[in-house]
């Protein structure tokens, strides 16, 4: 039968595990939030012109950070645990699963960024509110996009896809598609294809 | 850590399964993302399952199979999101299909997979904006909604663009 002693071990037990899994959960938050941190000082100081770099070099540094924190996680997260508590373990598998658990928040905070600056109905909702009147259907469509209308929006849209190596591009001849355009069109389709998206009547 | 793997997957093949079975029976181009999420839960509750059942009853081993889990399915929306409504592939595959395509032409092509009057009608559907005699007014839903957005945005540091 279980004594008063081994119950209260039992529960001494379950609390130092909750409290690992406490902190393997915040180290990878706090390693996000810190990423971000870094990720907007780059971008305020390139908007006041003190670094200067291309969009494509700040994509980079964010990629290398990413990695960087990564393995700090992996190496430094059973030492900090012990330093905060020495009865906190935190064993191998854990080390792993949280390096994981931090690129997933790290995806999420991309797809974030990128639905916050591409959303086309938040774009619209936007153009709505900051003229104050009633807007009339087409000219709402017509000056989509704070005015750049749909297309200076395809040709912003195409000149991205060409700094991502995906198409040829110069005005008005739009292709032909790259290597690397065509896997991921092919990719893309077979995707499509596989979950039969855009076939619905 | 194999087992970790071992439970984790299964969860996925789970989601996996259950998800594509769906998407092939009735095809649909809304994005369906509370049914996705609930896939998601049912995916997870099978990795613990049988992380619980045939391996190690642990917390801490369990929550492992949970982040594992996550990274999975996060790995899988990401790619999901991308591919599934991206208007930049559907103008790949515009393009791809022939060698080269004239701007204008393309700019239809454009319109059309935007879906503006779609987007339209939804927003109204859904208390955003009201739509009458073709005249379009924000609503207090969609002031509201847009003050969040630009919160957001300057969190993350980025700013709408549609």
């Amino acid at each position: 039968m279980e004594g008063p002693s081994s119950k209260w071990e039992n529960e001494r037990s379950v609390y130092y595990d909750f409290m690992t899994i406490l902190f393997s959960f915040f180290i990878s938050f706090f390693s996000l939030l810190f990423l971000i941190l870094v990720s907007n000082t780059l971008r305020f100081l390139s908007r006041k012109k003190i670094l200067s770099f291309p969009l494509y070099t700040e994509s980079i540094f964010i990629f290398l950070f990413c990695i960087i924190l990564s393995i700090f996680i992996y190496k430094s997260s059973p030492c900090l645990s012990n330093n905060i508590n020495p009865l906190v373990g935190f064993p191998d598998h854990l080390r792993i699963t949280t390096t994981l658990l931090f690129f997933a928040m790290f995806l999420t905070y991309l797809e974030i960024k990128s639905l916050l600056s591409r959303g086309l109905s938040l774009r619209i909702l936007k153009d709505l509110d900051e003229s104050n009147t009633p807007v009339k259907l087409e000219s709402l469509k017509d000056g989509y996009g704070g005015g750049l209308g749909f297309n200076g929006l395809l040709d912003k849209r195409l000149n991205t896809i060409k700094k991502l190596g995906m198409i040829h591009y110069s005005h008005p001849t739009v292709g032909p598609l790259t290597i690397f355009g065509k896997l991921m069109n092919f990719l893309g389709a077979l995707f499509r294809e596989i979950l039969k998206l855009e076939r619905a009547e | 850590m194999y087992e970790i793997m071992i439970s984790s997957l299964s969860g996925m093949f789970l989601f996996l399964l259950i998800h594509i079975t769906l998407w092939r029976i009735s095809p649909s181009n809304t994005p369906r993302m509370s049914l996705l999420f609930l896939l998601v839960i049912i995916g997870i509750v099978c990795s613990v399952i049988v992380h619980s059942f045939f391996f190690n009853t642990n917390i801490v081993s369990i929550a492992s199979t949970v982040w594992m889990d996550i990274f999975f399915i996060i790995c899988y929306l990401f790619l999901y999101a991308g591919l599934s409504r991206s208007v930049s592939l559907t103008l790949l595959e515009k393009i791809s299909k022939s060698k080269s395509i004239n701007f204008l032409t393309l700019v239809k092509d454009y319109e059309s997979s935007i879906r503006f009057l779609d987007r339209m009608d939804l927003m109204e559907k859904n208390g955003y904006i009201k739509i009458s005699d073709d005249m379009v007014t924000i609503e207090p839903k969609g002031r509201r909604l847009i003050s969040i957005t630009k919160m957001f945005g300057r969190l993350v540091g980025v700013s709408l663009e549609g």
